[in-house]
């Protein structure tokens, strides 16, 4: 790899508070605890405990917290807290040119309405929206803990709002956020849904009505692996969450849009592979990276806990790249 | 590489068009420039925007990442 990357890494609550109290422009991953306990600063944060990490396997985290310091790279910085009903501004509040890094809370109304709406959003391309969206150790998720996020400004824990850090770069520099997604579309059969949803029941499979559960059960689909959608040349995928066997449904992590085409994706047999493979090529063509996040199921599946990709990054509860993603790693590239 | 020596195609040219289109197969390597173009591509098809806007939209973005973008803009407009 040719690229200069930035090291993000976990770091001891007093390094992080000496951080916070120097002045320091950051976003702070963590358990809840960890991050209330710090001071009040130019920082967001959400919890999310599962790290990826270079040279060391990857792991669940309790007692430090994952910190990238967007210090050295901007010029400028704004926090804002953002409800349902201001979210979709905030491409429109960024800075003339920079960057906008968004959290929000997994599954809360926020959450479904940014990734149902966000693309009638103003000025969404301006600049790079890139963001995770906060989760839990998964046990206490099916416990029902719920995911929360840090406006590290105000020191306000939010459960149903976003927060956004605003980042202005210098006029010779260009912030550009890209994907890899190692999944390929089988180009066999395709899904249609009728509306943009996160859970299906009845659906179009190559043209004809079609219950969806009962067709991955009937064909024992396996379900660890996305569906992915052509965006003119992206590939975005949406991952399966549950099939709910009492009412026939299909519940997604991300949206299923109306008049788009979804494949299932062919079988990869080593994330970490088929992933050390097509980044190779990649990075000889960037020269600096200030941050990358990948998927909690890519964390999971892929077994990123003892499977080094040359990365260390949040394992997010989904993805921000303008749109919500799901099983994608992401990165900000920097040009100039 | 300095971003102020770097041009794109003017926007004139006809190639804009058969990208914003979909008429050319020709598909951006950079992310945002993929999903901007769908986006523009279904807002044409459907009527929500004309494709004199469309075109505005997409060269300003190139013009923002024109470092990145000059490989991609060599393959669908050769010279300029």
């Amino acid at each position: 790899m040719s690229a200069r990357i930035q090291e993000n890494k976990l770091l001891d609550i007093q390094t992080t508070v000496e951080l916070i109290l120097g002045g320091r422009v950051l976003v702070i991953w963590g358990e809840e605890a960890l991050l209330k306990s710090l001071p009040s600063g130019n920082w967001i944060g959400g919890t999310l405990p599962y790290f990826y990490l270079k040279n060391e396997g990857g792991r669940m985290e309790e007692e430090r917290v994952f910190v990238t310091d967007f210090t050295e790279t901007i010029i400028d910085f704004k926090i804002l807290t953002l409800n349902q009903e201001t979210l979709s501004s905030v491409s429109s509040t960024a800075f003339e040119n920079g960057f906008s890094f968004l959290i929000l809370p997994a599954y809360s109304q926020i959450y479904y309405s940014f990734a149902l709406n966000v693309k009638n959003y103003d000025n969404l391309y301006k600049n790079p929206l890139m963001g995770l969206v906060a989760g839990a150790k998964l046990d206490e998720l099916q416990k029902g803990q719920l995911p929360k996020i840090f406006n590290g400004e105000t020191m306000l824990t939010l459960e149903n709002e976003a927060v956004v850090l605003h980042c202005a770069l210098l006029p010779s520099r260009v912030s550009r956020l890209e994907i890899i997604n190692i999944y390929e579309p089988s180009n066999d059969d395709y899904i249609e849904v009728f509306e943009d949803t996160f859970k299906v029941r009845d659906c179009l499979i190559n043209g004809e009505l079609t219950n969806l559960y009962q067709y991955l059960v009937d064909k024992q689909i396996p379900t660890i692996q996305p569906l992915i959608c052509d965006y003119a040349g992206a590939k975005i995928n949406v991952s399966f969450q549950l099939l709910l066997k009492d009412t026939q449904e299909v519940v997604f992590y991300g949206p299923l849009f109306k008049n788009r085409r979804y494949f299932f994706s062919k079988e990869i047999q080593s994330y970490h592979q088929a992933f050390l493979e097509k980044v190779r090529g990649i990075m000889d063509e960037e020269t600096s990276i200030v941050f990358n996040s990948n998927s909690i199921l890519n964390y999971m599946y892929g077994e990123l806990d003892k499977n080094d990709i040359g990365f260390s990054g949040p394992a997010a509860f989904g993805e921000i790249a303008y749109y919500l993603l799901n099983q994608t790693f992401t990165y900000l590239a920097i040009d100039e | 590489m300095s971003l102020t020596k770097l041009q794109i195609p003017p926007i004139d040219r006809k190639e804009w068009e058969l990208i914003v289109t979909r008429k050319s197969s020709f598909k951006f390597k950079i992310f945002v420039l993929q999903i901007m173009n769908d986006e523009l591509h279904r807002k044409i098809k459907t009527g929500e925007l004309k494709k004199e806007p469309a075109i505005e939209m997409l060269y300003i973005l190139c013009l923002k990442y024109a470092i990145s973008a000059q490989n991609d803009l060599e393959v669908v407009f050769k010279k300029w």
